[in-house]
């Protein structure tokens, strides 16, 4: 269920500001509540889809011990993708909300 | 570099070995979130390599993830190179042809037909192939799509050829016009167009055979 939302959930990930990969899957994981434990070997090659999208772009910069580290930050295209897919999600999500939470027994 | 994530990194490159830029940013990645592991969670750099290769799973599913990221941007990319090419080979043959004027009938007429139409398929193929790739059924796409683009290819190729024997007959009445470099030129930038998208085409197959494996 997940899988189809990876991508959204990287671009809002990246909201915040330009982050690493392994920031991110941590950032992710804290944010979920553990509940996004995403394996790595799937965050990354997904980073790697958006940014030959061009929703996302990456640079080089040096961690704390000098050593050199990819970061990732969005777009302007990425900016507008994701407020597009948040403004879907939350129709989807809220219209999905109202048929689970009014749901009545059919009447016989 | 140790012998465990060597070997993995050496597995997952000889995976991705059809687009190496792809496999260096595979083995990249992988570096860097066992340089990360063993940094953030100060554990010791062996420990920290079994982590990453436990976390990004066995080298034949990295190199599949790997490919299937990759190839949308891929197909886009064939797709536009066949469309090139189908413009440039339509270019040359306006060139030849405002060169050396109309060229004879017999068995020109069913070469320029041939020429023409096989053109235009390799066009629609390639389309075809672009649009196949943007279906939501993955089985579909992966079959449909590879399958159009070898197919344009094959148009495109019998497009050239056709019209390279057209002017081949030509040829010696375009030697004494003095118009022979014309030709020459114009059949020589059509061949190496179509050399050049076949190896893109054979390269979208390997991307398609590696990311079927992940489906």
């Amino acid at each position: 269920m997940l899988k189809g939302h990876l991508d959204n959930i990287l671009l809002a990930a990246l909201r915040a500001g330009p982050a690493h990969g392994y920031g991110l899957i941590e950032d992710l994981r804290r944010r979920s509540e553990g509940h996004f434990d995403l394996p790595e070997g799937t965050v990354y090659p997904a980073l790697h889809r958006l940014e030959l999208a061009r929703l996302i772009e990456s640079s080089w910069s040096h961690s704390p011990e000098g050593r050199r580290r990819r970061m990732y930050a969005l777009t302007r295209k990425g900016v507008t993708a994701l407020d597009e897919r948040q403004s879907d999600w939350s129709r989807f999500s809220k219209a999905v909300s109202l048929c689970l939470d009014d749901a009545e027994p059919c009447p016989s | 570099m140790p012998v465990l994530i060597e070997d993995y990194l050496n597995a997952i490159g000889h995976k991705l070995d059809f687009d190496r830029s792809l496999a260096a940013r595979a083995c990249e990645d992988i570096e860097e979130y066992c340089h990360d592991v063993a940094a953030e969670m100060n554990v010791h750099p062996h420990e920290a390599e079994e982590l990453a290769i436990k976390g990004f799973g066995n080298a034949d599913l990295v190199a599949c993830l790997y490919a299937t990221s990759a190839l949308g941007h891929e197909v886009r990319k064939t797709w536009l190179s066949l469309a090139f090419v189908v413009v440039g080979a339509f270019l040359a043959m306006r060139l030849r042809t405002l060169s050396l004027g109309p060229l004879q009938t017999g068995d020109g007429d069913v070469l320029l037909l041939i020429d023409r139409f096989s053109l235009a398929a390799g066009l629609c193929f390639a389309l075809m192939g672009w649009l196949r790739s943007r279906t939501s059924d993955f089985s579909l796409r992966l079959f449909s799509a590879r399958t159009a683009f070898d197919l344009s290819l094959v148009a495109i190729a019998t497009s050239i050829i056709a019209g390279t024997m057209r002017v081949a007959a030509e040829l010696g009445s375009s030697i004494a016009s003095g118009h022979a470099s014309i030709v020459i030129i114009t059949v020589g930038v059509e061949f190496a167009l179509l050399f050049a998208v076949h190896a893109r085409v054979r390269k979208l197959g390997c991307y398609f055979d590696r990311a079927s494996a992940a489906v």
